[in-house]
C-alpha cells in the first residue's frame, strides 16, 4: 500500500512541475527548431481597443488591465530570415507587409498566422492591419527596419 | 361551485400514469451482483485517485490556461471544455445517468481531501470525533444555522447572474474555480469532512438536486443488515474505508441528493451490504425535503428560463444587458440581475406556492398542512428543471461544438498544432434541426414532472379524486412552464 | 424439565444476551457519531449503551444461574428486533437530530422489542419458556415506560422554549 501512495504523490508532484515545465519548452525550445538556424523569431499580436501591435504576450491574465506596449519598430538585419507569428487578441485582424507581397492574410481571434521571410532588401517595412478591424484600425501599423549589411554597404 | 360529491367518478374517466405495482416495488438491477468486476474496481483503495489524478492534470492545464493563454474564450481550452464540453457531458450525461459521479471525479475538493487525510490513496485507522479513522484539521463542526444548501443557491445564483462574463473570460473562471479550491482546501482544514461539498460548493448545489433523476443509485443491499450492524462503518469509517465524507448513513438512505459516489462505504462496510443500482429514471426519489431544496429548484429552473431568453432569444437589449463585461450598462445588468432574482427567489416559488393553496382548497385536503404538499409536490420541478437545462444546452453543443475539436490541437492558443486540428473551422452542427431535439425533450421534462407528481400524489392521497383534483393546479403550472419555455425554443 | 426444553430455554437466553450486547454496541456507536454535534443526543445514547449492558448482566447472571457461564457469541444474532437506528439518513448533514428524535429512535426499539417478546411468550406452549419471555418483556416494558417519561419531559421543555 505504501508504494501505492508514494506512487500517487510522485504523481501530483510530477503534474504539478511536469506541466509547467513542458509547456515552456514547448514555446521556447521547440517551436525556435521549428526554422532555419538563426531565424529571427517575433511574435506580433494585434489589439483593437487603441489599435496596438504588441510583441507583448497578451494573456488571460494581463489583458484586461494593462494596456500592452505599441510596437512601431522591430529591428533586424539584411539577410536575416525573419518568422512572425501573428496573433489577434480579440477581433479578426488582417495582417499584411505590402512591399514584400505578403498577406493580406486573415488574423481570426485566438488564432495564430505565420509568416516567413527574407530580409534582402535594407530599409523599412511596413507592416499593417489589413481590414477594418476597429474604430482604432488606423493605429494598427508598424515596420520591419532591415540594417544594411555594413560590409557590403563599405563595399 | 362543483364540490367533490358531486363530481361523477373523475377517478374513473382518467388513466393512470404508472402501475400500482411499479410504485410500491422498487425497480432496481444489482450491477454489483451483475458485473462482480465493477465492484472489484470500486473496491480498489486507488480507484478514486485513478478518476481524480487525470482530472486534476486537465483541470491544471485549464488553469494554466486561462492565466497565459489566449484571453479568447473560443480559443482557449478552460472556456470550452468547462462550459461547453463539461458543461454538456455533466447535464446531460452524467447527472441523469450517472447521478453524482462527477463528485467522485471532482479535482476541485482534491487538496483540502489530501491534507484532511494526509493521504491520497490509502486511509488511516484511528480516531477523529465521530469516525474510526484519523483526520487532519481542527476537526469543528459546520454550524448548525449554515447545514442547509442555502449558500449554495445564492452561491449559484450569483454565478449565474455574472455567467456572460464567467463563460467567456478564462481569467473570470480561473478566479472563481481558484476560489473554489483555496475555500474547499481551507475548510477541510477547519470543519469536518468535505463540508465544501455538502454546504458550499455552488456546482454541488444543482448535482444533488438532479441526481434524484439518475439511473443509477448506491444503497445498502438489505437494510435489515444496516440495522444490526454495530460498526456503521459507512458513516464511521473502518481501517478498509474512510468514513462518509459526505455524512450519509447508508442504512436508511433513500435518494441520491448527497450521496458523492465515493464509493468509501463499499470499502468500509463490514458486510459488504453496498451495491450500486440501475433504476428507471425520474421516477425513484421523489421527495424533496426542505425549503432550500424547492427554492434550488425554482432557482435551477428559472435560470434555464433565463439563460435560454438571454443566450438563445433574439431580443438584443437584454443580451446587452447581460453581457456586463463588454457593454458595461450597469442599469440594464441591474434590471436584468433584479428581474432574473426576482423571479426565481420570489415570483415562481410564489406561483408556486398559489398553485398548492389552490390545490389545498381544490382537493378539499385539509388534513394535509401546505407545507408538507409544497414541499413534497415541488418534485415535479426537479425532472422538468433538468430536461429544461439538457434542452438549452443542446443548442450549445451542437453550434459551438467544433471549437472542442480545435482547442483539443491548440489549447492555450499559442498557435500548438498537437492533433493537426487547430484550424479546424466552426462548424455548427445541423442548427435547424435543434427545436425538434428541444422540444421532445421538454415533453420528457413534462411527463415525468407529472409521473412524480402523480407518485407523491399516491402517497399522500389514497383517494384517485382527491388526488387528481390537488394534481390539477400544480401540473397546470407545469405545463405553462413547459409552453413557455416551448415558445422560447420554437420561437 | 426435560433437556430438549432446559436447551431452548439455555438458546432463548443466550439469544437475548447477544442482542442486549449488540444494541449495547449500536448505542455506543450512535453516541460517538455525535460527538461534537450534539452532546445531550451524545448522552442519551450513551446512558442507553449503559442500560443495555446493565440489562446484559442481569440476562447474563439469570444464565449463569441456570446453565454455568456465558460462551462467546459464535455468530451475530439475527434478530432485527430492538435494534435501534438513525431514521435520517441525512441528519449529520442537516444537524437535524434532535434529543427528542434520539429518544424516540431508542423507544422505537425498546417496543419493538417488548412487542417481540410478548408475541413469543403467547406463542410457545411451554410454561417455562413463556415465563422467560414474560420476564424479559417485563424488562423492556420498563424501559419503554422510563424512555417514555424522559421523551414526554424532554417535549415539554422543546415545546416550552419553542413558545
Amino acid at each position: 500500500m505504501k508504494w501505492k501512495e508514494t506512487a500517487g504523490v510522485l504523481a501530483v508532484v510530477l503534474m504539478l512541475v511536469g506541466l509547467p515545465i513542458s509547456l515552456w519548452s514547448w514555446r521556447n525550445i521547440i517551436v525556435p527548431h521549428r526554422y532555419p538556424r538563426g531565424a529571427k523569431i517575433f511574435t506580433l499580436t494585434a489589439t483593437a481597443k487603441g489599435g496596438i501591435w504588441t510583441q507583448d504576450p497578451i494573456v488571460g491574465f494581463n489583458y484586461w488591465w494593462r494596456t500592452p506596449t505599441r510596437t512601431n519598430e522591430i529591428t533586424v538585419n539584411q539577410g536575416d530570415h525573419v518568422v512572425v507569428r501573428v496573433r489577434s487578441a480579440d477581433v479578426l485582424h488582417s495582417f499584411a507587409i505590402p512591399i514584400m507581397r505578403i498577406g493580406p492574410l486573415d488574423v481570426p481571434a485566438g488564432h495564430t498566422i505565420e509568416v516567413q521571410f527574407d530580409a534582402n532588401r535594407s530599409g523599412p517595412l511596413t507592416f499593417l492591419c489589413w481590414q477594418m478591424c476597429s474604430p482604432a484600425h488606423g493605429n494598427l501599423h508598424g515596420r520591419f527596419m532591415v540594417m544594411g549589411n555594413a560590409k557590403q554597404e563599405s563595399w | 361551485m362543483a364540490t367533490v360529491d358531486n363530481t361523477p367518478h373523475v377517478n374513473e374517466t382518467l388513466p393512470d400514469f404508472v402501475p400500482v405495482e411499479s410504485l410500491t416495488k422498487p425497480r432496481r438491477i444489482d450491477l454489483f451482483a451483475r458485473l462482480p468486476w465493477l465492484k472489484r474496481l470500486v473496491k480498489m483503495r486507488s480507484f478514486q485517485a485513478f478518476l481524480i489524478l487525470p482530472n486534476l492534470a486537465m483541470f491544471y492545464l485549464f488553469f494554466i490556461a486561462g492565466i497565459f493563454g489566449t484571453p479568447v474564450g473560443n480559443r482557449n481550452i478552460i472556456i470550452v471544455f468547462v462550459w461547453i464540453l463539461w458543461w454538456f457531458f455533466l447535464i446531460a450525461a452524467l447527472v441523469p445517468f450517472a447521478s453524482r459521479f462527477w463528485c467522485t471525479m471532482c479535482p476541485l475538493p482534491f487538496f483540502g481531501d489530501w491534507l484532511q487525510r494526509r493521504a491520497i490513496i490509502r486511509v488511516r485507522p484511528g480516531k477523529s470525533a465521530g469516525t474510526e479513522n484519523k483526520f487532519f484539521g481542527l476537526w469543528k463542526r459546520w454550524p448548525k444555522a449554515l447545514s442547509n444548501i442555502w449558500p449554495q443557491n445564492f452561491g449559484f445564483l450569483l454565478l449565474a447572474t455574472f455567467s456572460a462574463l464567467l463563460v467567456t473570460r478564462p481569467i473570470v473562471s480561473v478566479i472563481v474555480f481558484s476560489i473554489l479550491v483555496l475555500v474547499a482546501t481551507a475548510l477541510a482544514l477547519v470543519y469536518r469532512l468535505r463540508t465544501f461539498c455538502n454546504y458550499v460548493c455552488p456546482i454541488s448545489g444543482f448535482l444533488s438536486l438532479y441526481s434524484m433523476t439518475s439511473t443509477i443509485e448506491l444503497r445498502s443491499v438489505d437494510k435489515d443488515v444496516c440495522l444490526k450492524c454495530k460498526y456503521k462503518s459507512c458513516i464511521r469509517g473502518s481501517d478498509q474505508g474512510w468514513a462518509c465524507p459526505w455524512n450519509i448513513y447508508m442504512g436508511k438512505l433513500d435518494r441520491n441528493n448527497y450521496c458523492g459516489l465515493c464509493f468509501e462505504c463499499v470499502k468500509s462496510c463490514h458486510y459488504d451490504n453496498i451495491s450500486l443500482f440501475a433504476r428507471p429514471f425520474a421516477t425513484s426519489d421523489v421527495g424533496l425535503r426542505g425549503y432550500d431544496e424547492v427554492w434550488k429548484a425554482s432557482i435551477m429552473l428559472v435560470l434555464a428560463f433565463s439563460y435560454s431568453v438571454v443566450l438563445l432569444g433574439p431580443w438584443g437589449t437584454l443580451k446587452d444587458w447581460a453581457n456586463i463585461s463588454e457593454r458595461h450598462q450597469w442599469g440594464g445588468f441591474g434590471i436584468y440581475a433584479g428581474t432574473q432574482a426576482l423571479l426565481a427567489l420570489v415570483i415562481y416559488p410564489g406561483l408556486y406556492y398559489l398553485s398548492i393553496r389552490l390545490a389545498k382548497w381544490y382537493a378539499r385536503a385539509d388534513s394535509i398542512p401546505t407545507k408538507e404538499l409544497f414541499l413534497k409536490y415541488a418534485y415535479m420541478l426537479v425532472p422538468m428543471g433538468l430536461l429544461a437545462w439538457i434542452a438549452f444546452s443542446v443548442p450549445l453543443i451542437m453550434v459551438n461544438g467544433s471549437y472542442i475539436i480545435s482547442v483539443a490541437s491548440d489549447p492555450l492558443g499559442w498557435g500548438m498544432n498537437l492533433f493537426h486540428t487547430a484550424e479546424f473551422p466552426w462548424i455548427p452542427l445541423y442548427p435547424a434541426s435543434v427545436p425538434f431535439i428541444q422540444v421532445p425533450i421538454l415533453l420528457a421534462g413534462l411527463y415525468y414532472g407529472l409521473l412524480g407528481l402523480n407518485k407523491v400524489g399516491r402517497e399522500l392521497f389514497p383517494n384517485p379524486q382527491q388526488r387528481y383534483r390537488s394534481m390539477a393546479p400544480p401540473a397546470a403550472l407545469l405545463l405553462g412552464t413547459t409552453l413557455i419555455f416551448m415558445k422560447l425554443f420554437i420561437g | 424439565m426435560n433437556n430438549a426444553l432446559s436447551d431452548v430455554v439455555r438458546k432463548t437466553l443466550l439469544r437475548a444476551i447477544y442482542i442486549e450486547a449488540r444494541n449495547g454496541g449500536v448505542y455506543d456507536t450512535l453516541a460517538q457519531l455525535f460527538q461534537g454535534y450534539d452532546n445531550s443526543v451524545t448522552d442519551i445514547f450513551v446512558e442507553m449503551a449503559a442500560e443495555e449492558r446493565q440489562h446484559g448482566a442481569l440476562l447474563e447472571k439469570l444464565y449463569g444461574e441456570r446453565f454455568g457461564a456465558v460462551p462467546p457469541p459464535t455468530e451475530e444474532p439475527r434478530e432485527v428486533i430492538e435494534a435501534p437506528d438513525l431514521d435520517d439518513p441525512e441528519a449529520f448533514i442537516f444537524d437535524s437530530m434532535t434529543i427528542v428524535q434520539a429518544l424516540e429512535s431508542g423507544l422505537r426499539a425498546e417496543e419493538g422489542a417488548r412487542e417481540f417478546y410478548s408475541r413469543e411468550a403467547e406463542r410457545t406452549p411451554d410454561p417455562s419458556l413463556q415465563k422467560q419471555y414474560r420476564e424479559l418483556g417485563e424488562f423492556e416494558e420498563d424501559h419503554v415506560r422510563r424512555l417514555k417519561g424522559k421523551l414526554a419531559e424532554k417535549r415539554r421543555q422543546r415545546d416550552s422554549t419553542a413558545r
